[in-house]
């Protein structure tokens, strides 16, 4: 299989694989907009009503970075060397 | 239009194909924003808006320059992205998940003519490794060349996260069978103990009334005890007690 192919192959899992867990179909992934997409996320933990207080920001901004709920790089790139060493 | 748009546009569909689904994806296992990639977002964006500025001014030197450290920007998002998931995958398999299921009798299970544990685990040793080989390749540069390794591991992992998706029912009704099993087990223990107590109990009394008669026959008809403790004796060994 060529590098290209592995890379589409990755790509419509990913497509599959995100769809399923925010429960849209791979069409609706396509076509939404990343605050919306943001929304189905934090809806899935049940935390969006944490939100609503915000000035007003959320509902127009990414709800993600409004929670705070960012990822730590610096654990990241440690915990990949700890794991793939 | 100038014609360097054209290599613009395809820093731009590779975000759109890439980038953008790989954001998607970390958000979605994380429920996190990956921050990292905003200042990279950020970066490309300032040399994308420098050539629709000064372009006119540029010359084609600068201009490739330009885009070339664009997109390098976009290729160190596809990297650090990809290597988040890889931890996520990682971390899933071989800890959350195994966790989940401990003690459950899930590794012989067939799956359309496949053992679950060697699927499990050929999968997960095939992607770590492709992992490694990635990392490796990135440290000798350059860098981009390890996106496609990366991806070959994120195909492993996937099918792997798909196979689980796909077969969970059957996973957690064994879990839940399992789990029936161990309360019954549980049950029973408890129904045993409380009955050893009974028992216990039965024959505390029965002993202290034997003793005790044993105790008025000896001064009254040592022979008549002797009898007692005799019989006592067979009761004990026929019953068990």
């Amino acid at each position: 299989m060529s590098e290209e192919t592995h890379t589409e192959n990755s790509i419509s899992l990913r497509l599959r694989i995100i769809a399923y867990n925010l429960g849209i179909s791979i069409e609706d992934l396509k076509n939404l907009d990343d605050n919306k997409i943001e929304e189905l996320v934090v809806k899935r933990k049940g935390t969006l009503k944490h939100t609503v207080n915000i000035g007003g920001l959320i509902p127009r901004g990414n709800p993600l970075l409004g929670l705070g709920k960012f990822l730590d790089s610096e654990k990241v790139t440690k915990r990949f060397n700890e794991i793939f060493s | 239009m100038p014609e360097y748009w054209d290599k613009v546009k395809g820093l731009y569909i590779n975000y759109h194909t890439n980038v953008g689904l790989l954001i998607i994806d970390v958000e979605v296992k994380y429920n996190q924003f990956p921050t990292q990639i905003l200042n990279e977002i950020r970066s490309f964006t300032t040399h994308v808006s420098r050539i629709a500025n000064e372009g006119a001014t540029f010359s084609q030197e600068e201009v490739e320059e330009q885009i070339r450290r664009a997109g390098r920007h976009i290729v160190r998002m596809q990297l650090d992205l990809l290597k988040v998931l890889t931890i996520w995958y990682f971390d899933e398999f071989n800890g959350r998940f195994k966790e989940e299921y401990k003690g459950v009798p899930i590794d012989d299970i067939i799956f359309a003519g496949i053992r679950f544990d060697t699927y499990y685990f050929q999968k997960l040793t095939k992607a770590t490794n492709l992992v490694k080989q990635a990392k490796r390749i990135e440290l000798v540069g350059p860098a981009e060349v390890a996106i496609p390794v990366y991806e070959k591991a994120m195909v492993e992992f996937q099918e792997l996260e798909l196979f689980i998706i796909e077969n969970k029912p059957i996973l957690d009704e064994t879990k839940a069978r399992k789990q029936e099993k161990t309360d019954k087990e549980i049950q029973d223990r408890k129904d045993e103990r409380k009955s050893d107590k009974m028992e216990s109990f039965i024959r505390g009394i029965f002993t202290s009334l034997i003793a005790a008669a044993l105790f008025a026959a000896f001064f009254e008809e040592p022979l008549f005890a002797i009898m007692i403790a005799i019989m006592v004796a067979i009761v004990y060994m026929v019953f068990k007690l």
